[in-house]
């Protein structure tokens, strides 16, 4: 078996270790699993007590990965995020040190990420997008890998500040969290309130996390495929009475990045359409603005995404 | 064979099946839409006159089909496509994706040729490339034959009449080409060494036949080629006659050509009397204008010659160079005849016969010469004789001769008849007459030339050509 073949059958087994400890909700392990294999950041929109801090400690877990989790105020100042130089008195002489922050970790949660001031929020999307945290006049390189984990609240509104579009687009995938099924609700209640926690082992570590990062971004993508994937992202361009600004060319990036890590994890060694297919609502949906017809109308960016799919979907194997 | 052999074989198999499916599907639908084409033309044939329909509708299928092979062929498939083709049943493109990195030894792609491999052999089974072509083309097919074959039978008058004008048609091509035949032969006549006045005859010949050429051209009935072919016929005659002249006028100097032209001339003239014939007997009974079987040549009859006071009656027949000719002397005293006739008809057609007849009565000589073209469809010859005789005679009214006298009563521009001079028998009656028989040859070769030339309007040239055959029987 080649190294390949053997990494895909351990980040298999991770995501099926995860699932131990997450009741439900598969394909946003799945998504969450597919952020982290592509080296992207994940932001989770769900209502509270649907199991994302629960998620992501277990991802820490398996993967045998440092995890802060910091719950986003209005108060939360910057340096709260990132660390801030404190003064210290060492052997006489008062000088300066850099205190790390909660940022500082393989995994981080940033909980309820639009609760922050844009200037704290501003903040962390630098870690994010580059890795580096700077404070006063230096930076910082943060630990590989690397891997934010946001969520905000859908319904409360109040008191709040929405990212900003270049802020949202900096998010690899956004998740979306549905409530659980029936049966899935007893599985969370007997798994919380009745016997005990099942052990969650740790299966990889990061090195290896990096490893497969590696070996992912060496997947081949088919031209056809890789034209399929463009056509999704200019087609958010052509004129539609429902969108108002189109996705970036940061979503095509994304689309390739993590179609390569789900044929991954699916065991394949090239991406299928469907691939694409799958991947474009949680890629796409944070990317494109919705104008005002589909506002009023109600029509949602999944709607849209979808009416997309479905009319580039004809000719696929002419 | 290695896991890259293997790919690309299938491939390639699928790739064959695709275009075949291709050209099959593309040829009928395109056959189809050629169909639609033939439909119009069968349409069209049903309110014009279009012989060709059927022939036509055959070939718009027929390009349709050849149109629709060769758009299939300009876009045959290849191997990605046979790789796309493939990974439709199943495969999550990993066959184009292993197509497209075939040449790489990598890792990957070689885990990725192997994983294709396996996943091909699992739903080899299933892949299954239709050659049959879509059920709504072959529909759409047979729906325009079936259109095209239905029209074709209807039956209608514009289509009898697109036959019979074809028919026509072909028959003038004949004659266009025999004269087509002809005028290469005027134009191989050395004419260097011809005489000015010799040249403008042969290139009046020339110009005399080009109006014939384009009046075969434009003959679109049986009425109209009947009277261009008897117009041609008499113009080979002519011309045989004229080239003859001319040989003899240059026999001298050895003009190569004329001879070769005047044969050609006269088998043209032969030939046409036969085939016209030929026409006769087989679509006499059909239509009046083809012409029944050919009648008898009439020549004219020789005007009655001088007296020379010689008792002997006899009379002389010399046989025409075509076909035969018979010349009868009538009356007392010497009379001579000679009579050329020349005629030919097969068939029902009979032979013209060229009859010189003496002037009735009297004394003297007299000769006659005809000529008689016979056996032509509508059953005309042509003939004419001349001769010369003292004997009593009509007289024939000569215009522009009489009534000039201011004395007469009523002259020419009183528009009245000749009758009216004729009772008055008045001072330039008498002085502007000339015999009868002494014009009316001259009058009748104006009067074929002049038909020949298409000078008369049509309709009238038949009226013409009765009336001087009756004045010449």
């Amino acid at each position: 078996m080649s190294d390949i073949e053997l990494y895909q059958k351990k980040i298999a087994e991770c995501e099926r270790e995860i699932g131990k400890g997450i009741i439900g909700q598969r394909e946003v392990i799945r998504q969450v699993m597919l952020g982290l294999l592509s080296g992207g950041n994940v932001l989770l929109e769900g209502m509270p007590g649907l199991g994302k801090t629960m998620l992501v400690r277990t991802i820490a877990q398996v993967f045998f990965l440092s995890f802060k989790r910091i719950q986003f105020t209005p108060d939360l100042m910057p340096g709260d995020v990132t660390g801030t130089n404190i003064m210290v008195k060492e052997e006489g002489h008062g000088s300066f040190r850099f205190e790390r922050g909660p940022v500082f970790a393989n995994l981080v949660l940033a909980d309820e990420i639009n609760r922050a001031t844009p200037k704290t929020q501003s903040a962390l999307l630098e870690a994010m997008q580059e890795h580096t945290v700077t404070v006063g006049n230096e930076s910082y390189r943060l630990e590989e890998p690397f891997f934010v984990l946001a969520t905000q609240n859908p319904i409360e509104q109040e008191g709040t500040y929405p990212l900003p579009e270049a802020q949202l687009d900096r998010f690899l995938l956004k998740v979306l969290i549905r409530f659980p099924g029936r049966e899935e609700l007893r599985g969370i209640v007997g798994l919380t309130e009745g016997q005990e926690m099942p052990e969650i082992r740790s299966l990889m570590n990061g090195e290896e996390l990096l490893k497969a990062r590696q070996m992912i971004s060496r997947i081949p993508i088919a031209d056809a495929v890789m034209d399929y994937i463009l056509e999704l992202v200019m087609a958010t361009h052509e004129p539609n009475p429902y969108i108002r600004e189109g996705a970036s060319p940061r979503a095509a990036q994304a689309l390739i990045r993590v179609s390569r890590a789900r044929a991954f994890l699916e065991g394949r060694f090239n991406v299928s359409f469907e691939d694409v297919r799958s991947l474009a609502y949680p890629v796409l949906r944070h990317r494109i603005l919705l104008g005002f017809d589909a506002v009023s109308e109600g029509i949602t960016e999944d709607a849209v995404i979808r009416q997309i799919i479905e009319a580039k979907e004809k000719g696929l194997y002419a | 064979m290695d896991t890259r052999n293997y790919l690309l074989e299938q491939m390639k198999k699928c790739r064959h099946k695709m275009n075949t499916a291709k050209a099959i599907d593309r040829g009928i639908l395109f056959a189809a839409a050629g169909g639609v084409f033939g439909i119009f033309c069968e349409g069209f044939s049903l309110i014009r006159p279009f012989y060709y329909a059927n022939l036509t509708a055959a070939v718009c299928f027929g390009i349709g089909l050849l149109a629709g092979v060769c758009y299939a062929v300009y876009q045959r498939a290849d191997l990605k496509r046979a790789a796309g083709k493939l990974d439709s049943f199943g495969l999550q493109e990993r066959m184009l994706t292993a197509y497209e990195n075939m040449d790489k030894e990598d890792d990957v792609s070689q885990l990725q040729r192997q994983d294709t491999f396996v996943h091909y052999e699992r739903i080899r089974e299933q892949v299954k490339i239709p050659i049959l072509p879509d059920k709504r083309h072959i529909m759409a097919l047979l729906v325009s034959v079936a259109a095209v074959v239905g029209l074709g039978l209807l039956p209608s008058p514009v289509r009898d009449q697109a036959a019979l004008r074809h028919q026509v048609k072909e028959q003038a091509e004949e004659e266009k080409e025999t004269l087509e035949e002809f005028l290469e032969a005027l134009e191989s006549v050395e004419m260097e060494s011809l005489k000015e006045e010799q040249k403008a005859r042969l290139r009046e010949l020339a110009e005399t036949m080009e109006l014939s050429r384009e009046e075969l051209r434009k003959a679109d009935s049986w009425e109209s080629l009947s009277a261009a072919t008897q117009r041609l016929d008499y113009k080979y005659g002519q011309a045989a006659q004229s080239l003859r002249e001319l040989a003899g006028q240059t026999a001298h100097t050895e003009v190569t050509g004329i001879a070769g032209a005047e044969a050609f001339a006269k088998a043209a003239a032969n030939r046409n009397g036969q085939q016209t014939a030929a026409t006769g007997s087989g679509s006499g009974s059909g239509s009046q204008d083809s012409g029944g079987s050919g009648e008898e040549g009439s020549g004219n009859h020789g005007s009655p010659g001088d007296g020379n006071g010689s008792d002997s009656g006899n009379s002389s027949g010399q046989s025409g160079e075509n076909g035969s000719g018979e010349g009868d002397g009538q009356g007392g005293g010497n009379k001579s005849a000679s009579g050329n006739g020349s005629g030919a008809g097969d068939g029902n057609g009979q032979s013209g016969n060229g009859s010189g007849e003496s002037g009735s009565g009297g004394d003297g000589n007299s000769s006659g010469n005809g000529n008689g073209q016979g056996g032509s469809g509508s059953g005309t010859g042509g003939g004419r004789g001349e001769g010369h005789s003292n004997a009593a005679h009509d007289y024939v009214s000569v215009p522009g001769k009489f009534g000039d006298d201011a004395s007469l009563v009523g002259n020419k521009t009183g528009d009245e008849n000749s009758d009216y001079y004729r009772d008055k028998n008045g001072l330039a009656w008498e002085g502007s007459h000339v015999d009868y028989n002494s014009v009316i040859g001259e009058y009748t070769d104006s009067a074929y030339e002049g038909i020949a030339n298409g000078k008369y309007p049509d309709g009238m040239e038949s009226v013409i050509r009765d009336y001087f055959e009756q004045l010449n029987q």
